[in-house]
């Protein structure tokens, strides 16, 4: 399939104002040695595997907190109120300006981060750290989800859901501040932070301000299932089930 | 000693790691492991020494889909880092995430205009399926530059490719749960070959 799809971008032209998707993107570098099609394939494998699922699961994390939580989902719809206000929707020049936000989203990193034990690093030869002799060839595991949830690290509420502890904190997910690492670190981490963060930052902000949302069957905030499965993300283990309310003023429908 | 394949292997070795500390060394089957726990051990593997532990293991599952060629799961090298470059700089940029900006503003508009319509019929909705769909959607969009096609069932074709991925998971990334390996592999032998 992918081969047809690629075939078909070097064949088609473009018209003016065409958005240049991934495939038109790599098929121009095409003289750069290292693009191939059997590279090009492999990009696009593995962006819509890293772009879709793992960022669909920090949202519906976000959202199963911030409805167990009533005093978050409401402070963060103040915010969206006085930033952008009832009567529009979220556009992404909005986002750097939602602060709490920012915190709501590295909270729900923290307690669910989308890859818990990262992807597995491999030695590449033999090396003594803290004085265990480490094979060259051997696994390593980071439990990511471990280190979010350690209340020596943490404090004593480790396993609350509470944004503000990073109100006056300067640490933040992008890989230097080892407590809170969803997206690994080094050579290996994720190449597509900013990316993905933009894409869930949006999507929770217009879904909370959009919305007021609430648990059907007379289920209490407390009772929500908040079991995870295992995946190559962590995804919830029931769905996500809620009676939405719509809350913007009429003028927004115009948009 | 692991609880069975039914645990979920972060809390399996969250618990070990309470009793045995911050790093262990396991013996996996035929793989030697080493869990890392605390940010401090972390900072070793991943900054202090990272150089040594820039490779990934070659994972059965990957074998059968672009695994090698791929960024994610490709050995450590020169073919490696141009990729990765290639990544950041022309797909993954400041200047790529702006420009797509009229592509999420739009899909994103038309899945509130829908949970419109279900919050005017007072309907249950399930948020995870129209979140996953949304992204799925906006993946294919900007990877491929259509979520539609004619000649395939690009709808289905992905969420099996998403779920085999999350079997590959178990399998390979845990050693512990090589029994299941035979099995994830014919499977993914099996769905793959739709690309």
């Amino acid at each position: 399939m992918l081969e047809e799809m690629i075939e078909e971008h070097e064949q088609a032209p473009k018209a003016k104002g065409h958005l240049n998707d991934f495939i038109d993107t790599l098929l121009s570098l095409k003289d750069a040695p290292i693009i191939d099609k059997r590279s090009i394939k492999g990009i696009v494998f593995d962006m819509i595997i890293g772009a879709s699922e793992t960022s669909s699961n920090v949202i519906e994390w976000a959202i199963s907190e911030l409805v167990r939580h009533p005093r978050v989902m409401e402070s963060l719809q103040e915010e969206l109120k006085d930033v952008v206000g009832m009567k529009k929707m979220v556009e992404d020049n909005d986002l750097a300006k939602l602060r709490y936000l920012d915190m709501v989203v590295k909270e729900t990193l923290r307690l669910h981060p989308v890859v818990p034990l990262l992807a597995p690093h491999e030695s590449m030869e033999d090396i003594v750290i803290e004085g265990y002799y480490i094979k060259k060839k051997s696994r390593i595991i980071v439990n990511a989800w471990a280190i979010g949830r350690d209340p020596k690290v943490w404090s004593e509420n480790a396993q609350v859901f509470y944004p503000e502890r990073f109100m006056n904190s300067s640490v933040d997910f992008k890989g230097q501040d080892f407590e809170l690492i969803p997206f690994g670190s080094g050579r290996r981490s994720c190449p597509g932070i900013a990316m993905g963060l933009t894409i869930v930052k949006l999507v929770i902000a217009q879904l909370v301000h959009c919305f007021k949302w609430e648990l059907p069957y007379g289920i209490g905030h407390h009772e929500l299932d908040m079991n995870e499965k295992s995946g190559l993300s962590m995804p919830r283990a029931t769905p996500l089930l809620l009676i939405p309310t719509y809350r913007l003023l009429h003028e927004a429908l115009v948009n | 000693m692991l609880g069975g394949t039914e645990a979920l292997p972060h809390r399996s070795l969250q618990s070990l790691s309470q009793r045995y500390g911050p790093i262990m060394s396991l013996q996996l089957g035929t793989v030697p492991t080493v869990v890392v726990s605390s940010p401090e051990a972390a900072e070793l593997f991943l900054k202090t020494h990272d150089a040594v532990f820039a490779n990934r293991p070659k994972l059965e599952a990957a074998q059968y889909t672009y695994g090698p060629e791929s960024v994610a799961f490709a050995e450590y090298g020169a073919h490696w880092r141009g990729v990765r470059k290639v990544c950041t700089t022309h797909l993954l940029s400041a200047s790529k995430v702006e420009g797509f900006g009229p592509l999420r503003k739009r899909e994103v508009g038309a899945m509130v205009e829908r949970l419109r319509e279900a919050a005017a019929a007072r309907e249950v909705v399930d948020l995870s399926e129209r979140v996953g769909e949304v992204l799925r959607d906006m993946a294919c969009k900007m990877v491929l530059g259509r979520n539609k096609d004619d000649r395939f069932d690009l709808k289905g074709i992905l969420s099996e490719t998403m779920s085999v991925s999350g079997a590959f998971n178990l399998a390979d990334y845990v050693p512990w749960f090589r029994p299941l390996d035979l099995q994830v592999s014919m499977l993914i032998k099996k769905k793959f070959h739709f690309l």
